[in-house]
Order: C-alpha cells, then sequence, then structure tokens
C-alpha cells in the first residue's frame, strides 16, 4: 500500500510534500547534493570520500534539527489537546461552581429575581466575564513568557479559554433556559427568550477580552462588569416603563450587541495571535 | 549552513534606554555562556532569541531559516526558561510540568514519565506534589529548567538557571547542562563564570547594550596572559572569572 502522503508548509509558506515526518522530501534531498557538490576538490579518493561522508552527517544533523518534533514523543497539538490544558488552567472546582450558581440561580432565582431581572441575565454575564478574567490572567504574570515560548499557536490557546469559560457558559445557560420557570412572562417569547441573557453575555466577555490585554485581568473584569450591569439597568427601566423600547428596536439593540461582542471577540483572538507570533513589544 | 541558531544584526532599544545594540552572531551546538552585569542587554538578547520579545529590528534565523514569521517550527525545538516566570500560586509541581508538557504537544501517554524524568535531572526526584505558592526560590528555578527540558530541545535557552541555587545544586546543574550541550545547542546567561569556564565552549560579554568579547574561554584566557598577567591553564574557573571582571573594568 502507498504510504499516506501529507501536505504541509514549510517555514516560508510554500507547501511541499511531506514525508510524514514533517520534512519536505524535495528540499532536503536538494540541500544534501548541494552540500555534495561543495566537496568536490583536489586530494585523493579517499580525503574525498571522508569529505563526502563529513558532509552526509552534516547534512543528517540539519534535517533532524529542521525537524519540527525531534522528540518522538511530540505528537503536535489539536484544540481538542488545548481545551484540555486550559481546564486545569481554569480548575475543575472553579468549573463545577459555576455551574452549581447557575443551577441554583434557575430553581430559585425566579422567587426574589424576577422583579429586577432574569435569573440567566443576572448570573450568566458575570460568570462568563469572570471566567475570561480568570483564564487570561497569565497575561498579568511571567507565566505569559513562559507560554509564548510554547508551540502552540496563540489562537489555539485563545479560542480554548474561550471554549472552556465563556463557550460553557453558553451552552450550559441554554441547557436551562427551558427550565427557566417565569422566563416567558418577563421577556416574552421568540428572540427576546435568547437575546436577553446572549447579547449582554458576549458583549461584555468581549470587551473584558479586549480589555485585558492591554490594562491587565483586574480592569478587564470591571469593564465587563460595568457593562452588563448597564444591560441590568436597562432591563429594569424597561420593566418598570421609565423608558419605552418597541419589540424591533428591542431586538435590533441586542442583535447590535451581540455582532459588536463577537466583534470584540474576533479581534482579541487575532490580537493575542499576532503578539503572541511575533513576541511582546515591550 | 548548518544546526545553528543565528543574530542577524538583532538589537532593541527601549523607551527608558539601552536593550540591545545591533548584534550579529550565530550559535552553533554545545554550551555558550553569555555573562554581563545588570542591564547588560543579556535578557532582552535572550528574550528574542527565545521568540518571546519583538526585536526592535534584525532577525533570528533557525538552520538557516527566519523564525521572525512564523515562530512555531522553531519553538517546536526550543526549550526556554525566563529571567521572570510566575506559576499559579496554586498549582504543584506536576499540576505545572503537565501542563507545559501539554503546551509543547507531548502525548498524553509519556507526560508522566518525561515529568518524573526532568524532576529527577533536576534535583527534583519524587517533588511533584511541590507546592509552588511554598517552594523555595531555588526550587522554583530548578522547576522552571524542568519545564525547559521537558520536550528534550534541540535549543535550550535559559537566562539566570542559577539564580539562587545553593552551591551545591548548581554545580549538579552546570553539569547536568554541560552533559546536555554534548549534543544540543545550549544558551545560558549568568553573572558569574563561577564553575562554568570548564564546560563552556564559548562566551559572549555584554556591557550596556554591546557585546565586549566573543570567544572560547582559553582565548579569553590567552588575551589575558597576553597582558602581562601570570599564565592561565585553559578552562581555569578562577582566571576566567578574572578575565571577565578585567573586561568589564575597561569597558
Amino acid at each position: 500500500m502507498r504510504p499516506r502522503e501529507h501536505n504541509s508548509r514549510d517555514l516560508h509558506g510554500q507547501t511541499v510534500l511531506d514525508d510524514g515526518l514533517g520534512l519536505p522530501q524535495e528540499s532536503r534531498l536538494a540541500r544534501t547534493m548541494q552540500r555534495l557538490a561543495g566537496v568536490e576538490g583536489p586530494g585523493s579518493e579517499p580525503d574525498r570520500l571522508a569529505r563526502m561522508l563529513a558532509a552526509v552527517r552534516q547534512a543528517q544533523d540539519v534535517e533532524a534539527a529542521r525537524s519540527p518534533a525531534p522528540d518522538s514523543s511530540v505528537t503536535g497539538h489539536s484544540l481538542w489537546l488545548a481545551v484540555q490544558a486550559q481546564v486545569k488552567v481554569v480548575r475543575l472546582p472553579l468549573i463545577g461552581a459555576a455551574v452549581l450558581i447557575l443551577l441554583l440561580g434557575i430553581v430559585v432565582g425566579p422567587l426574589w429575581l424576577e422583579p429586577i431581572c432574569t435569573p440567566l441575565l443576572a448570573l450568566a454575564p458575570p460568570i462568563a466575564v469572570l471566567g475570561v478574567g480568570y483564564a487570561f490572567r497569565s497575561l498579568d504574570g511571567g507565566m505569559n513568557e513562559l507560554e509564548r515560548a510554547c508551540p502552540v499557536r496563540p489562537f489555539e490557546l485563545a479560542l480554548s479559554r474561550l471554549i472552556v469559560v465563556v463557550g460553557c457558559d453558553i451552552l450550559l445557560s441554554l441547557v436551562l433556559l427551558p427550565f427557566n420557570t417565569g422566563y416567558a412572562l418577563l421577556v416574552g417569547a421568540g428572540p427576546g427568550l435568547l437575546l436577553d441573557w446572549l447579547a449582554p453575555l458576549l458583549l461584555a466577555s468581549g470587551v473584558s477580552l479586549l480589555a485585558i490585554q492591554r490594562f491587565g485581568s483586574v480592569l478587564a473584569v470591571e469593564v465587563g462588569m460595568m457593562i452588563w450591569l448597564g444591560f441590568i439597568a436597562l432591563h429594569v427601566l424597561v420593566q418598570r416603563q421609565v423608558v419605552t423600547i418597541d419589540e424591533t428596536t428591542g431586538i435590533a439593540v441586542w442583535l447590535c450587541s451581540i455582532l459588536a461582542g463577537l466583534a470584540c471577540f474576533a479581534a482579541g483572538v487575532a490580537w493575542f495571535n499576532r503578539s503572541g507570533l511575533q513576541g511582546a513589544r515591550a | 549552513m548548518s544546526a545553528e541558531l543565528s543574530a542577524m544584526a538583532l538589537a532593541r532599544t527601549y523607551a527608558r534606554g539601552r536593550g540591545l545594540q545591533p548584534l550579529s552572531t550565530t550559535f552553533g551546538m554545545g554550551l555558550t555562556v553569555i555573562a554581563g552585569p545588570n542591564g547588560a542587554g543579556k535578557t532582552t538578547l535572550l528574550r528574542m532569541l527565545a521568540t518571546t520579545l519583538h526585536p526592535g529590528s534584525g532577525e533570528v534565523h533557525w538552520c538557516g531559516q527566519s523564525v521572525t514569521r512564523d515562530p512555531i517550527p522553531y519553538r517546536r525545538v526550543l526549550g526556554y526558561l525566563p529571567q521572570a516566570f510566575a506559576v499559579y500560586r496554586s498549582w504543584r509541581a506536576a499540576d505545572f510540568l503537565t501542563y507545559m508538557a501539554r503546551l509543547k504537544g507531548l502525548s498524553p501517554e509519556v507526560i508522566p514519565s518525561r515529568v518524573a524524568a526532568v524532576l529527577r535531572s533536576t534535583g527534583l526526584e519524587g517533588r511533584q506534589s511541590l507546592a509552588i505558592g511554598t517552594a523555595a526560590h531555588g526550587e522554583l528555578r530548578r522547576l522552571g529548567v524542568a519545564q525547559a527540558l521537558l520536550a528534550q530541545p534541540r535549543v535550550l535557552i535559559l537566562d539566570e538557571p542559577f539564580a539562587g541555587l545553593a552551591p551545591e545544586d548548581r554545580t549538579s546543574l552546570i553539569a547536568m547542562l554541560a552533559t546536555y550541550a554534548r549534543s544540543n545547542l545550549v544558551l545560558l546567561s549568568s553573572h558569574l563564570l563561577d564553575g562554568l569556564g570548564s564546560h563552556a565552549a564559548r562566551l559572549l560579554i555584554l556591557h550596556e547594550g554591546r557585546c565586549l568579547v566573543d570567544a572560547s574561554p582559553p582565548d579569553l584566557l590567552d588575551d589575558l596572559g597576553g597582558h602581562g598577567a601570570e599564565p592561565a591553564p585553559p578552562n581555569d574557573d578562577r582566571m576566567l572569572e578574572i578575565a571577565y571582571r578585567r573586561v568589564l573594568d575597561q569597558a
């Protein structure tokens, strides 16, 4: 059976045939031939052979060093492996605590939260904001320097953290949505059921992600919390009919917030990737 | 061209001044020591070589290819210990090393044995449960060296690996690094040359961002002998320290 061939990119970004070990065959052979061509010259046949042997050995050394994974135990990265690693950073007990808080909020929240806001609006966004601050706290300290020197792509690192903290929060909230008693009474059926908590969650945590890279985790969490409180204030004003927003305008505001939040995430991940690849500017 | 790490007109300036003036040099297999006083530019140079600091100008090449555009393939063969690093205080040594092993792409099956091996080679054998929050400075430095060794890197860059180590730990770590440098490229910075002279293949002395000396220890000692001092035996640590001090005094 013919061995499977992989397409890969060399350091210059050119697509080349790969022998499965990460070494492009054609360029490797070409470099070795260049070395052998360079050892021609005067001298006896044994001398010439010795020079050729030394050139081949040197070529082997260079190609071994060029190999992306000289250690056979290095299997490379996947987003799933990165997510597994980040669970360690965020810590399982904290993830469990966040789940418990959301569950309790859904069970007992309607009793005392209904006059103000829905349980998911009260709990899901701050959990996401705190999660972003906690998962990216390495940016505040020297751990970031160690992570930068690792071969994991920085955007994979950022995405894996966001999956662990924001993704899990959204997923759990979606699962709990049908059990959110009284929810439909407050925000009505249809898109409002989803947008009520999703928009503040995405906007607050997205802005936090952007802010954390510039101002550190504490200030970023504070900014995210302010955005979340702003949404709650708006919610209360609408509930008490101090501010009147028709349904179409309301949905437009939520949708714009969601788009802005997603844009913040995209910009934050891109920034994280750029600084991770190029190295710190300061 | 061979398995070499090259700095090509590598330079960096900071808003507050200093940094590193343009430096072009090539590091080959073996142990290279970068010495110099505080603010000499050692950390700046090592951070740029480790791709964690963006060069103000110039490039870093590994095996003849630039690592500035895409450093990921180079980082697969790199082990790096920064001068200052922090680990989450709630972690234990095994948590930290396992996390770093995952970031380095080690397969999950080999991680426990590899963690045990690097702890053994850095004098922390059986200390998997060492609490980071209560670890001594010397233990943290050794843990830092251990994480750098996890993927058996071809290029090992260590910034002040001996800071805070007891003399006996320093001696054993130097011996371990000297053995590792036989088949790999090891770059380390240090204030003191004590114990390093007999192992270092090459010595760079930096001062205020400039490279004053780039020579092998025997060459530096020959130079010292040429200035009227007593003839020094090759790789004599004491004489090397004197030569180092003299170079800095003359700067």
